[in-house]
């Protein structure tokens, strides 16, 4: 018993612990069907995601309406994650800070996530979004990818840029809507 | 010439033991299938019905059901024994609650969505596995009393499903996996801390020292129980998630205290040595449940977010900081456990 419990003290945790984690690399690609639509007219966002890295147990990819209350002018034209898509609305417990849902906040605008589990490298999944904006102006949306266990700031895609509500960084789209 | 038959009239005693043996290889397949479909409910989000681990689970419950019949069919064309009327009413009730089970899950899955580890479908499914089990261990029971040389295959394959029907009540109550859209049946982190250190020692002892004593203290058969329990969860647990692959060595180190002790319980001569056997099982608990067990005592100490990937290192980072309380706690249980075990194969 000796040499057992010798071995589950000091050899095993010493060897298991010193085994690098998994570090994935997420990636996005997003395009937009145009740059400026007439009011009532719709565009598309197409957004690929791969993972560089290696296998993340969690890859989210997130598509945020900073200008909408709700998803009712948002149509999911395409989608091959492995899981189906969450919708937030806004007022939702949300995770913040890359912590995987250790710290909340409430969501302050809708978004789509799509997400893989687990994320494996090399492969490349996507999502079309038909969208119709309801205003003029500017119409502003945000994405990004964000993959799980976090282990470092490569674990995140953008690396730098916009905050968003959940306090990480996003890459900003935006479409002219003409009257 | 009108050709001549012969009939040998069929040994519906000797059909009885093989249906009795099918019936717990049945409910082994579902509670395999049980521990695999945890690893993949860790691993991922499965969103069909039709997933690797419940075709095991259910082909298992179809050879229970197909073992039930054939049992019950040769208990009765043999007379119906008095000895094996236990048996087979805690069997019957076994099988009822697994078929109840199926039903019950789809009306819980239509009304709630995703079920958690512990909810009442799956409640009803682990009281029909280990009704099913135990109602097949007290047949076996009952068959080793007409027989000088019990046969190790048949406790060893009527032992395994009791262990894992058990250790499945066991873990609904001590692991973090039963919160959903609808319900929070997560279990208080410090009663399942407390609840662990209790019932999992004690079980690992029972069945163990259990499985020595029915096998008339010959030693090898606790050994391959021990040594079955820990290939199916190294199929089960381990291999389906590949950042433990490289841990295997670890948990396969398991059966030296396993072998120790079913040792010592095959040369006891005293009552004290069959405690120290008890006290051997009872405190390699911690070790024995890895890797779900992380989980457990990760809550009440680190509380750090478990991803599978990190499995490993959360729990060899808890090994300095509960397994020398948990070592102790469990030897106590251990003991404990040895008494459990002498009553109830007395």
């Amino acid at each position: 018993m000796g040499a057992y419990f010798a071995l589950n003290f000091a050899v095993f945790p010493q060897t298991y612990q010193d085994v690098p984690v998994a570090a994935p690399q997420p990636s996005i690609e997003v395009t937009l069907s145009t740059s400026q639509i007439r009011l009532g007219e719709s565009f598309e966002l197409s957004i690929t995601t791969t993972n560089n890295g290696e296998e993340a147990d969690l890859q989210t990819v997130t598509v945020e309406f900073p200008q909408n209350q709700n998803l009712d002018n948002i149509q999911i034209k395409s989608y091959d994650f492995l899981q189906s898509p969450k919708l937030f609305l806004p007022e939702q417990q949300i995770g913040t800070d890359y912590t995987g849902g250790q710290t909340i906040t409430q969501s302050k605008y809708s978004f789509i996530e799509a997400y893989n589990r687990p994320a494996k490298p090399g492969l490349a999944h996507s999502m079309t979004l038909q969208i119709t904006p309801t205003q003029t102006g500017v119409f502003t949306v945000y994405s990004k990818t964000v993959a799980m266990p976090h282990i470092n700031n490569l674990s995140h895609f953008p690396l730098d840029g916009t905050i968003d509500h959940q306090n990480e960084f996003v890459l900003e789209h935006t479409v002219e809507v003409i009257p | 010439m009108r050709p001549e038959f012969t009939t040998k009239s069929l040994d519906y005693s000797q059909l009885f033991k093989i249906a009795n043996t099918v019936t717990s290889i049945g409910i082994i397949l579902v509670t395999s299938g049980g521990s695999w479909d945890i690893t993949n409910h860790i691993l991922n989000k499965p969103e069909t019905f039709f997933a690797p681990p419940h075709a095991i689970l259910y082909s298992g419950v179809g050879i229970a059901l197909l073992g039930f019949v054939l049992l019950f069919a040769s208990w009765q064309k043999s007379g119906k024994p008095s000895q094996y009327s236990r048996g087979i009413k805690i069997i019957t009730i076994g099988i009822a609650s697994l078929l109840a089970a199926g039903p019950i899950d789809f009306v819980w899955h239509s009304t709630f969505g995703l079920d958690g580890l512990l909810s009442p479908p799956h409640l009803v499914l682990i009281a029909g596995m280990g009704l099913t089990s135990i109602g097949a261990l007290a047949n076996v029971k009952a068959f080793l009393r007409e027989t000088d040389k019990p046969n190790r295959f048949v406790i060893v394959v009527s032992m395994i499903p009791v262990w894992f029907s058990i250790t499945g009540l066991f873990y609904s109550f001590s692991l973090p996996f039963s919160k959903t859209d609808y319900f929070d049946f997560n279990p208080n982190p410090m009663f399942a801390a407390g609840f662990a250190a209790v019932t999992y020692p004690f079980l690992i002892t029972v069945i163990l020292t259990s499985s020595a004593i029915l096998s008339k203290n010959r030693f090898g058969t606790a050994s391959l129980v021990g040594a079955s329990y820990l290939g199916i969860m190294t199929l089960s647990a381990i291999i389906p998630n590949h950042t433990l692959i490289h841990t295997i060595p670890f948990y396969l180190a398991n059966i030296i205290p396993i072998i120790l002790g079913d040792y010592v319980l095959s040369k006891s001569k005293t009552s004290k040595h069959v405690m120290l056997a008890g006290t051997i099982f009872g405190s390699v608990f911690y070790f024995l449940y890895y890797p779900l067990i992380t989980y457990t005592y990760n809550e009440v100490t680190l509380d750090k977010l478990m991803w599978p990937s990190l499995t490993s290192q959360i729990y060899f980072e808890l090994v300095p900081l509960v397994a020398p309380f948990l070592i102790i706690s469990g030897g106590v249980m251990g003991a404990l456990g040895v008494r459990f075990a002498q009553k109830i194969t007395s």
